[in-house]
């Protein structure tokens, strides 16, 4: 599966893309600034593969959570980093977030997915086989 | 592996924890909870499974996992930090002597999923939960009965309400609207005492209020630890972060109880509102 990734990534950037579906028109989700969603259906237990799981809980040095803590955009210090339901409203929380689930749809996405943005670019697809080929679209685009 | 200085609680020092020795083990009366808010009740109240309001019965959602399968996640979600108590980062609620352990067990689990869920740590107010409930009298209950309210209405943050102010005073229109903002959106019904249904909920990160009737308390579970050949429950309390131990986040609040010592009535909880839950103007 690694290495399925990152054949997939290195046909984008060769492609001409910077990104496996980077939406380049305008400002992916809004806000200005670098957020991270994971949406997965938390009743189904076999929605995600063991590895996945280790992208959306774990919180070592080196995962995923940690990363989006570091560089998401933070709000009362707290990093705009979420892990939902696809059930969940999202009206009560940051616009860029409810952004980011129509995009998904629009897209036909199904859960598990994940949308990066940071305010000018962003990405949009299937959740990331393992923490690598995760971190490999998060890092580029949270370091802009 | 357990946290530095966590005690395990079992048939030899459970005592330790209820205080007075008096309990079905120890060949004692009966340490019931409290049913009908003041009225001590002559035996135990056990939800019918399947009962709970709105709840999906386990069975019609999981598999029960075996032992080993138990033991293998446990020690796969140790190793990747990836518990339910790796990713709570906030301090342990405190119900300072009130009664109310069995709205601050759920509203701790709920604190839980939100901080899963990479939602903004908000305090959560245990009062604004079992007052309504009670009206207003500082009383035992049963967690079932603060599911079915929080699912309802929700909970007020404790900046609005404080946490063991169980006075109809903080009821304000503005916490009246505060409380949809922390709803729980999907829970779980587990069979009464069935620890196998319980352990396969924590491998999966979900919390786990637990209803103790040996201990006349009410926590809620987060993992399963692997200590030899024994699987054993983590449980985080509701007696501030002076009791018990810490966690690698250095917030405290968490101890570990035997086979014999983790069965009760238990449901577990899963999605919660979706909320920034922006601080009052």
């Amino acid at each position: 599966m690694k290495s399925l990734a990152s054949i997939m990534l290195l046909v984008a950037l060769a492609s001409g893309c910077v990104m496996p579906n980077v939406n380049h028109s305008g400002n992916p989700f809004g806000g200005g600034g670098y957020r991270v969603m994971i949406v997965h259906e938390s009743g189904d237990l076999d929605d995600l593969t063991p590895e996945q799981e280790v992208i959306v809980f774990s919180t070592a040095a080196g995962s995923v959570r940690h990363y989006c803590e570091l560089h998401c955009a933070q709000n009362n210090n707290d990093p705009d980093f979420r892990i939902l339901d696809p059930d969940s409203p999202l009206d009560r929380d940051d616009p860029c977030f409810t952004k980011a689930k129509l995009a998904a749809e629009k897209k036909g996405l199904k859960p598990p997915y994940m949308a990066v943005g940071n305010g000018r670019r962003g990405w949009l697809g299937p959740l990331p086989p393992d923490t690598q080929a995760a971190l490999a679209i998060l890092k580029p685009l949270g370091s802009e | 592996m357990l946290y530095h200085g966590e005690q395990i609680f079992g048939d030899h020092n459970f005592r330790q924890l209820i205080g007075n020795g008096r309990s079905v083990m120890a060949g004692g009366e009966p340490r019931y909870l409290v049913d009908g808010y003041g009225e001590p009740c002559s035996k135990p109240r056990v939800s019918a499974y399947g009962s709970i309001q709105g709840a999906t019965p386990f069975h019609e959602r999981f598999t029960v996992l075996s032992r080993e399968e138990i033991r293998e996640r446990a020690i796969d979600l140790e190793r990747t930090e990836s518990r339910v108590s790796d990713l709570i980062n906030f301090s342990s609620k405190d119900q300072n002597g009130t009664s109310y352990c069995w709205n601050n067990g759920v509203v701790g689990a709920v604190e839980a999923c939100r901080e899963m869920a990479g939602l903004p740590y908000v305090s959560l107010s245990p009062a604004s939960v079992g007052g309504p409930i009670t009206g207003y009298r500082n009383v035992g209950g049963w967690g079932e009965d603060a599911l079915k309210y929080i699912s309802e209405n929700g909970i007020a943050r404790s900046e609005l309400w404080p946490d063991n102010a169980i006075e109809p005073k903080y009821m304000t229109a503005e916490v009246k609207a505060d409380y949809e903002n922390h709803q729980i959106l999907e829970w779980f019904d587990l069979e009464t005492d069935n620890v196998l249904q319980l352990w396969t909920m924590l491998v999966h990160r979900i919390p786990v209020p637990l209803g103790l009737n040996w201990w006349g308390h009410l926590i809620y579970g987060c993992d399963v630890v692997v200590q030899g050949n024994s699987l054993l429950t983590r449980i985080r309390n509701s007696w501030n972060d002076i009791w018990g131990a810490k966690n690698k986040h250095g917030v405290g609040g968490f101890g570990v109880l035997e086979e014999s010592r983790s069965r009760g009535s238990q449901f577990g909880v899963r999605a919660v509102t979706a909320s920034r839950s922006k601080r009052a103007a």
